[in-house]
């Protein structure tokens, strides 16, 4: 039904509630990322395959790599281009892989390292730039894919080579700034949190520095309008911030909001994400077999919200689209990827808004002016007026009841027809 | 199946009471002699126009189930049906002859029920052949073979795939303009070459180097043993000296485990140098991890499977390149099937 017909606070919650679809997937479901607008929804499988479903009909639509070129390991993270036509993957058989969705047969380009790859990100999709932490490196690397892919260290250069300076360990996760995107922050093996300032792909320079807990950090994300930044480390606390970045004077302000842990169980989380625009809701998933769901935080407050139930394994890696207000979620043992969504009551007198419901008989009683003559020129006359108010049917709106932007180019896969023909003429 | 709608359910009524006479079929009626058929599931018997079976048709019955039967009520082989082991029966019936208002089966390995009425067929073709031209043409296709067996073959010949012989100026051509010059059949005949010219050899000759280096590798590890070896034995030599003090050692030495260097090389093109240099080099430097590039952890998580993940991702791409080849050949084929009926089209349209 129209969406806008509907009762505002029953359509605009927040946040999904009902587990509504499971997608099975014999490949195994190792990591998966919605599509800038959530038409589709990309999975990483665990034997290298990496799945494209479309969210209409839930069904896979493409499977780059199909022809030649695929991952030969598990993937370990997809990251979509803002416009939704490339796609880069991180897998643990040392690549990572740029994809055309509108060429998906073979990779676009590809680059390797000399060990497996934790994770990739778009550092800037218009000018092919991409950030990647690599297992056992002691910095993130910067990788060009305008020509030929050029990796290089985000790299701290004399400081290093200082010996006051403590051990870092290894990083692990690296994010971009939502607002700032030349400010790449990474997480380290023991605990450090850094902020660099993105110059061009040899040279960045570290513009702050500290030590947030001793245990690897697994996860650094932060909201869609800059101001808040959480941290999932393993000493089962995530930890939520506000940030401040001053582009000018390079400086980086954070301020401690709230601890999440699960006082009861002392649960590690398996995966953290912020909802849209200022991150009212957190959502992570509970690390163990014992725990199988999704907990969803106000932010604001701290308190829990809600918990995403329904699922009988632990879940891993989290998507969420903002458009369809649906989260997802893959599960650790059979692969399967679960969807929560917002699930709107029918209400069929909507359509009709001076029809009303009502609980039992009422005696009608007529209105004062109800069944008067009205002068037949005037009544005309206000029709007339009426049908002035030029409406404009033409121009699309630009935000829907939601708040999300819906002027976002968006890209359609498209449809392979001839292989499709050939698979129909080869099977019949 | 179920029972279609003018079929009432089915009675177990073999006589009537009333009358005490034998009755069948689906109307439980007796015989009056009217036209039945004889159920090969339940052996009662149906009449024609009951089933709403044409009466034309009797001849053409090869196995007959009547509706109950169909439908898994009753039956000889009910049970197996229900259980799910058995398909439910069907009425099968034979080929009907080839002339329209004949209702007689068909002969073994013939489409009419008699040598006549296939005469009558072909001649009513012959007759509604309307002009003499038309007539002169099948007559020049039949006379084309001399016997009826090469005449049934007609047209299967595979001719048309195979690379057109050229005879004159004028059918070159014509060659040149459909066949020769077709983009696609070039961009295919490209594809192919460079995928079995550069692409696939590239693919085998990477899984190639890596399979001598890897031997190169073994080399390494079997001469590492062999030092290992002369080292366990020497320090077996010191600890008889000294018995007493030796036993924890030599324990140690026992089960110390037969490790082997990572091994990992990131240009394996060929082998960094002679294995004797190599391993001598061993142990000298405990710092370094690296020897020419070549890791020398002991044990390597940063490279560990590296062997397989490199194998594994050769062999996928040579995989997908020879099934890639493969389509590439079917699809040139295909088109140039198609050119080549495009080309003998149009030297007939020209009248060559």
């Amino acid at each position: 039904m129209n969406i806008l017909l509907q009762d505002p606070f029953a359509v605009l919650k927040e946040h999904p509630e009902k587990l509504t679809h499971t997608i099975e997937n014999p490949l195994r479901t190792e990591c998966l990322q919605y599509s800038p607008c959530g038409d589709y929804l990309a999975l990483g499988c665990a034997n290298g395959a990496l799945v494209i479903y479309d969210m209409d009909t839930f069904r896979p639509i493409c499977v780059p790599g199909n022809m030649l070129g695929a991952h030969v390991r598990p993937i370990t993270s997809i990251a979509w281009s803002p416009d939704g036509r490339f796609l880069l993957t991180s897998s643990r058989d040392w690549f990572i892989k740029l994809w055309d969705l509108s060429l998906p047969s073979k990779p676009l380009k590809e680059i390797s390292f000399d060990s497996p790859i934790w994770g990739c990100q778009w550092l800037d999709a218009k000018n092919w730039l991409c950030v990647a932490t690599v297992f056992e490196e002691s910095d993130a690397y910067v990788i060009d894919f305008s020509n030929d892919p050029v990796a290089s260290l985000l790299s701290k250069s004399e400081e290093t080579s200082l010996s006051s300076t403590p051990d870092h360990g290894y990083v692990l996760v690296c994010t971009v700034h939502t607002k700032h995107q030349d400010i790449i922050i990474t997480g380290t093996s023991k605990g450090w949190l850094n902020f660099y300032k993105f110059h061009s792909i040899f040279q960045s320079e570290c513009i702050h520095s500290l030590k947030i807990t001793s245990s690897n950090i697994k996860h650094v994300i932060i909201s869609q309008d800059g101001g808040r930044l959480a941290i999932n480390s393993s000493d089962r606390t995530i930890r939520q911030y506000e940030i401040h970045v001053n582009n000018e004077t390079s400086t980086v302000e954070l301020i401690l909001e709230h601890k999440y842990q699960d006082v009861i169980n002392k649960l590690q989380w398996n995966c953290i994400l912020f909802s849209n625009n200022s991150a009212e809701y957190l959502v992570a998933s509970t690390h163990g077999s014992s725990a199988h769901e999704l907990y969803i935080w106000e932010t604001t407050s701290g308190t829990l919200v809600r918990v995403l139930e329904g699922v009988e394994e632990e879940l891993i890696d989290i998507t969420w689209d903002f458009y369809s207000m649906s989260i997802v979620s893959n599960g650790f043992e059979s692969g399967n990827v679960y969807m929560w969504s917002v699930v709107v009551p029918p209400k069929w007198s909507a359509l009709a808004p001076d029809f009303e419901e009502v609980e039992e008989n009422v005696d009608y009683l007529e209105k004062e002016d109800e069944f008067d003559e009205v002068d037949e020129a005037e009544q005309q006359q206000g029709l007339e007026k009426e049908e002035e108010i030029v409406i404009d049917l033409r121009t699309r709106e630009q935000y829907d009841v939601r708040g999300n932007n819906l002027l976002v180019e968006r890209f359609t896969i498209p449809t392979d027809y001839i292989r499709i023909i050939k698979m129909q003429s080869s099977s019949g | 199946m179920s029972l279609p709608q003018w079929c009432p359910p089915h009675s177990n009524l073999k006589i009537n009471p009333m009358t005490g006479e034998d009755v069948y079929c689906i109307c439980k009626k007796p015989d009056y002699g009217e036209l039945m058929v004889g159920c090969d599931g339940c052996d009662d018997w149906f009449h024609f126009s009951c089933l709403h079976i044409p009466g034309q048709f009797k001849d053409l019955v090869f196995s007959f189930f009547c509706p109950y039967c169909q439908a898994g009520i009753t039956g000889k082989n009910k049970d197996a049906i229900m259980n799910g082991e058995m398909n439910l029966p069907k009425t099968l019936w034979k080929r009907k002859c080839r002339l329209s208002d004949c209702y007689k089966p068909c002969l073994q390995d013939s489409k009419y029920c008699s040598e006549e009425h296939g005469k009558e067929f072909v001649d009513d073709i012959w007759a509604r052949l309307k002009t003499d031209e038309d007539k002169v043409k099948v007559k020049k296709m039949v006379e084309q073979t001399e016997h009826v067996d090469k005449f049934k073959k007609f047209g299967q010949a595979d001719f048309i795939n195979n690379d057109i012989v050229i005879k004159n100026d004028q059918e070159k051509e014509i060659f040149d303009q459909i066949v020769a010059r077709d983009s696609t059949l070039k961009i295919l005949e490209n594809d192919l070459r460079e995928l079995q010219e550069k692409t696939l050899p590239l693919f085998k000759k990477k899984f190639e180097l890596l399979e001598v280096y890897l031997s190169w590798l073994d080399n390494v590890y079997t001469e590492i043993r062999k030092l290992d070896d002369d080292i366990a034995a020497n320090m077996e030599g010191d600890k008889t000296s000294t018995k007493g003090t030796n036993k924890k050692k030599k324990n140690n030495s026992r089960s110390r485990p037969r490790r082997n260097i990572c091994g990992y090389y990131s240009t394996y093109e060929q082998a960094p140098c002679a294995v004797e240099e190599f391993v001598a080099e061993i142990g000298k430097d405990e710092e370094s991890t690296t020897i020419r590039g070549v890791c020398t952890k002991w044990k390597c998580n940063r490279h560990s499977d590296w062997v397989s993940t490199n194998q594994e991702q050769y062999l996928q791409q040579i995989d997908s390149l020879e099934s890639m080849q493969e389509r590439l050949q079917h699809l040139i084929q295909a088109r140039k099937k198609q050119l080549n009926i495009q080309y003998y089209e149009q030297l007939l349209r020209k009248g060559l």
